[in-house]
């Protein structure tokens, strides 16, 4: 089973991320689950995302997770939410920020010794998309770190995913969802 | 006792009894509202609030933004919450065994206002029945509806307050609607109907008419209604920082009309006199378009096939404009 | 006529919009309603598929709960489908109206997305209002993920206006853990759904105008008694038309139900008994528990109302140890399934270990951690034949631990 956690605020797209993610794996035969915690604050709120992915139906309810992967889609959480709650020896985690990977591990001693991958997500949902909603860019970079799906079958099945909406939307997150592939390192 | 208030930059620094910093969205306009009516007033003040978005976002275990005391107890009940407050008070005034410190208060001509805030919904809706009886046994209280127009705490479904047209998540436009079917409920007029002393409607971008009305409200004997505008960031999709313009923009289309109506009774309880008061006349009406366009909700009503709901839209504002204008008037 | 939904093979959906494709497959003629988390995606889905044309029928947004349960039984009695959804206060606010919809014997469906009842106020799940509707003479149909909520959605139309039956169905899904988790889920397509409920057949239409009938009479002690052991006896005899429905819609899906539902209870020892999300994540623990020597199972009811007496005593007729699990305050007694389980095994003559866990009240998580306690307390009472921890013990509690007896 492989499990994720997203890091996100209200109103950023964690929740649909988490589900744009479920909707690709499910497409591939796997079983999914995409899941989120609410409070009663509005928009801006800290809060946080969930997916397990497996090849088995999955039975398991419980909101506790021993991620394997941490995503942090707002750079600011990376400071004040607890990152690494519950984690495991080998927890990747994937982080929204503008600093490079040892200024941020400077900045937040926690990372220190943990396998840390950095993209600037928000500026590339700024300049494709022309909004700060930094999922789809995440899920870029989740594919190239995973390794879960090739960048085009993944580009693909996002495209289904998307096809509500219209075609300059899709294309501008077809190319956030590229651009962080390429810049996630 | 009637606060007296100088000028924007005194009234926004006086003694606040509700924390600003609360877990509303940025730009929200039920915080401006619910600080320019506590400060309104240097008295006492008690509070019930209706589940909504103020509720959620002001009273989260273990903290809270409330300086004043207190009460939520369901959606539906505000206003029998406040009333009652208000009748123990009474009753607790005439046995002279209110607390000594709420005495003192009240010796020194401090009676504390009690004061009901509910949304929308749960004013025009589930509250109804709660609202009308309570004014119908004449407590002596304040219910200010923080009215967006919408169920927002629960992400944004229709009420009977939501006006034609709006796209909410229960009356969403899609390719065979435009959005919301209704008409806007008039509930001013019918909470002046109730025989209410005083009824107002009031914006926060116009602080100094919604604070006199307020101060008025507190004066009187009986239970008062104030409808108060507050654009939602959220629901209606306007950017945070624009609040206020959107606010100003419904006022000057005279979509949000600002007006008072006073009813005057005898000692039998029969009413003498009703009088409708305008308190705000733009001075240049702008077309009802402007404060539509301002606000994504109506987006789609911009669409050729949609087109016909803004004219409706003027001419509903127009007609309402002129009958508040003749009822100003005719002194009814 | 409503355009037809294309649907995928498989869906990710979460178990409000499970509920909802089954409310709009269902052709539901007036749905009327009124938002309450975590159930209000159900009608803002639904809303959404009107205005988009996939809907034939009224949705009504009412102004409040209580006005929603009473659309619905106005609706009923009119002669047509009739369906709401709902949560906690709300569920609360319409419990005047849910006995008069089953005295009525009106087959509405509410989809019951279950969370905790206030104060303190509280959005997540727990099952105090599935437990304070228990007595309102429905039938009580439980699921336990996304997949399940959408099945026993369409099954409850199909059961509830069975002409033998003729009562008001309510569906429970956990609030959040299956309400707000997407999951895989196979749906039927527009027309095998339509095909399988069936048209809906009124009785005694208040529209058929020609033949008037009056409904929600007044009876004092002359009359209200004989009602009332009739709807009892077609509630408990609706066990028949429940498996005959289930039946059907495993030749259809291939997907199973009974009436109460059992995982490895043939040679289990210990038992969890619990319902909602936490049954399948009691799997889990039950299978770590196998792997260290301890015959562990899982049951639960698929079937709150009518209560499957028999069908209980059956599947625990072996176990040496169970633990009755419930998700809501027990207001000064022992939790309902406890007292249920209890009077089912005493009566059957089996005297094993019966403990009562209180757990998860107001969305408190519930892990598989916790559930391996369960069964660590439950081993140890099997092998000693009699209660060794307390009987009753709040599961998960920070704090010191609170138990009696
Ligand atoms: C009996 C009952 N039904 C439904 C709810 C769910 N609920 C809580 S707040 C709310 C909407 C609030 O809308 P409004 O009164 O307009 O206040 P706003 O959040 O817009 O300020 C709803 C539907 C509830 N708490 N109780
Ligand atoms: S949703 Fe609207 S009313 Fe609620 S806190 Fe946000 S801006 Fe205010
Ligand atoms: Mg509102």
């Amino acid at each position: 089973m492989l499990e994720i956690r997203w890091h996100s605020r209200a109103g950023q797209g964690a929740v649909t991320g988490a589900k744009g993610l479920a909707d690709v794996v499910a497409n591939t035969g796997k079983y999914v689950q995409a899941f989120a915690f609410y409070g009663s604050a509005k928009r801006g709120a800290a809060m946080t995302a969930y997916n397990r992915v497996d090849d088995q139906p999955i039975l398991n309810h419980e909101k506790f997770m021993r991620p394997d992967y941490v995503l942090v889609i707002d750079p600011g959480l990376t400071y004040t939410a607890d990152i690494t709650a519950n984690e495991k020896e080998d927890t990747k985690y994937i982080i929204t920020t503008h600093l490079s990977k040892e200024e941020l591990v400077k900045s937040q001693p926690k990372l220190e010794g943990k396998e840390v991958y950095v993209v600037d997500c928000m500026q590339i949902s700024l300049d494709t998309i022309g909004r700060a909603i930094p999922n789809t860019p995440m899920l870029g970079a989740l594919m190239k770190v995973s390794g879960m799906f090739e960048l085009d079958y993944f580009k693909d099945a996002m495209k289904k995913v998307l096809s509500k909406f219209p075609q300059k939307i899709i294309d501008a997150n077809m190319a956030a969802i590229e651009r962080a592939y390429n810049e996630v390192h | 006792m009637v606060k007296k208030i100088k000028n924007l930059k005194e009234f926004s620094l006086s003694n606040d009894r509700f924390e600003g910093a609360n877990l509303m969205c940025p730009g929200c306009s039920h915080n401006i509202i619910v600080r320019e009516v506590l400060n309104a007033t240097d008295d006492p003040i008690i509070v019930a609030t209706a589940t909504g978005c103020l509720e959620v976002c002001t009273a989260v275990y273990p903290k809270t933004s409330w300086d004043v005391s207190w009460i939520h107890i369901g959606f539906e009940n505000a206003a029998v919450a406040a009333a009652t407050v208000s009748a123990a008070y009474e009753v607790m005034k005439k046995k002279g065994k209110l607390p000594p410190a709420t005495q003192k208060m009240v010796d020194e001509g401090r009676e504390p206002k009690i004061v009901a805030f509910a949304g929308d919904g749960g004013t025009y809706d589930i509250g109804f029945q709660s609202l009308s009886g309570a004014f119908e046994r004449g407590h002596n209280f304040m219910y200010v509806c923080l009215d967006n127009e919408v169920y927002a705490n629960t992400g944004g479904q229709r009420s009977s307050s939501t006006p034609i047209g709006a796209s909410t998540t229960t009356s969403p436009a899609g390719s065979v609607s435009y959005g919301e079917k209704m008409m806007k409920k008039s509930m001013v007029e019918i909470m002046a109907d109730h025989g209410a002393p005083y009824v107002a409607q009031v914006s926060p971008s116009k602080w100094k008419d919604l604070v006199k009305k307020v101060q008025k409200g507190f004066e009187v004997n009986g239970p008062v209604y104030i409808n108060a505008q507050s654009a939602c960031t959220t629901e209606w999709k306007h950017a945070p920082e624009d609040t206020i313009e959107v606010s100003d923009l419904g006022v000057d289309s005279c979509v949000w009309p600002l007006y008072e109506i006073i009813n005057e009774r005898d000692e039998h309880g029969i009413i003498y006199s009703t009088k409708l008061n305008i308190t705000y006349r733009p001075k240049k009406k702008i077309p009802v378009e402007e404060y539509l366009a301002a606000q994504p909700r109506f987006r789609h009503l911009f669409k050729p096939e949609n087109r016909h709901i803004i004219d409706l839209w003027q001419k509903a504002v127009d007609a309402r404009w002129e009958y508040l204008q003749k009822r100003e008037e005719a002194g009814v | 006529m409503a355009k037809k939904y294309e649907l995928n093979e498989v869906e990710v959906w979460d178990g409000n919009m499970a509920a909802a494709h089954a409310l709009r497959q269902a052709e539901v003629d007036i749905l009327a309603a009124y938002p309450i988390t975590p159930s209000t995606p159900i009608v803002q889905n639904y809303s959404k598929f009107l205005a988009d044309g996939y809907v034939d029928g009224e949705f009504i947004m009412v102004e409040s709960e209580h006005s929603a349960m009473s659309g619905c039984v106005a609706a009923s009695a009119a002669g047509v489908r009739a369906a709401t959804a709902t949560s906690s206060q709300g569920f609360a606010l319409m419990v005047e109206v849910l006995y008069q919809a089953s005295g009525m014997r009106l087959p509405i469906v509410l989809t019951v997305v279950n969370r905790a009842l206030a104060a303190p106020l509280n959005v997540n799940g727990d099952h105090s209002d599935m437990y304070l509707g228990r007595d309102a003479g429905w039938i009580n149909l439980c699921s336990y993920n996304p997949q399940e909520a959408y099945d026993l959605t369409l099954m409850a139309f199909k059961i509830g206006e069975d002409l033998n039956v003729r009562l008001p169905v309510m569906v429970h899904q956990d609030g959040f853990i299956c309400s707000h988790t997407a999951q895989n889920v196979r749906p039927l397509q527009d027309e095998e759904a339509r095909e399988f409920i069936g048209e809906y057949k009124p009785v005694n239409s208040m529209l058929d105008v020609a033949n008037p009938v009056t409904h929600g009479v007044q009876t004092e002690e002359d009359w209200h008694f004989e009602h009332k052991a009739r709807q009892h006896n077609d509630l408990m005899n609706s066990f028949g038309t429940i498996k005959d429905v289930f039946a059907e819609f495993k030749d259809r899906t291939g997907r199973e139900y009974d009436l109460v539902y059992t995982y490895k209870m043939d040679d289990a020892d210990v038992a969890i008994f619990a319902l909602g999300t936490t049954v399948e994540s009691a799997r889990i623990a039950a299978d770590q528990m196998r792997e260290k020597g301890v015959k562990a199972g899982v049951i639960s009811l698929r079937v709150l109302r009518p209560f499957p007496f028999k069908e209980i005593q059956e599947a625990l007729s072996n176990v040496k140890a169970v633990a009755a699990m419930d998700r809501s305050a027990p207001g000064g007694t022992f939790g309902a399934l406890f007292n249920e389980i209890s009077a089912a095994l005493l009566t059957a003559g089996k005297r094993p270990v019966v403990l009562n866990y209180i757990y998860g009240l107001g969305g408190r998580d519930t892990t598989i951690t916790m559930l391996k306690e369960v069964y660590e307390d439950l081993d140890k009472c099997a092998k000693a034949g009699e209660p060794v921890v307390p009987l009753q013990q709040f599961l998960g509690l920070r704090g010191p631990k609170l138990s009696f007896y």
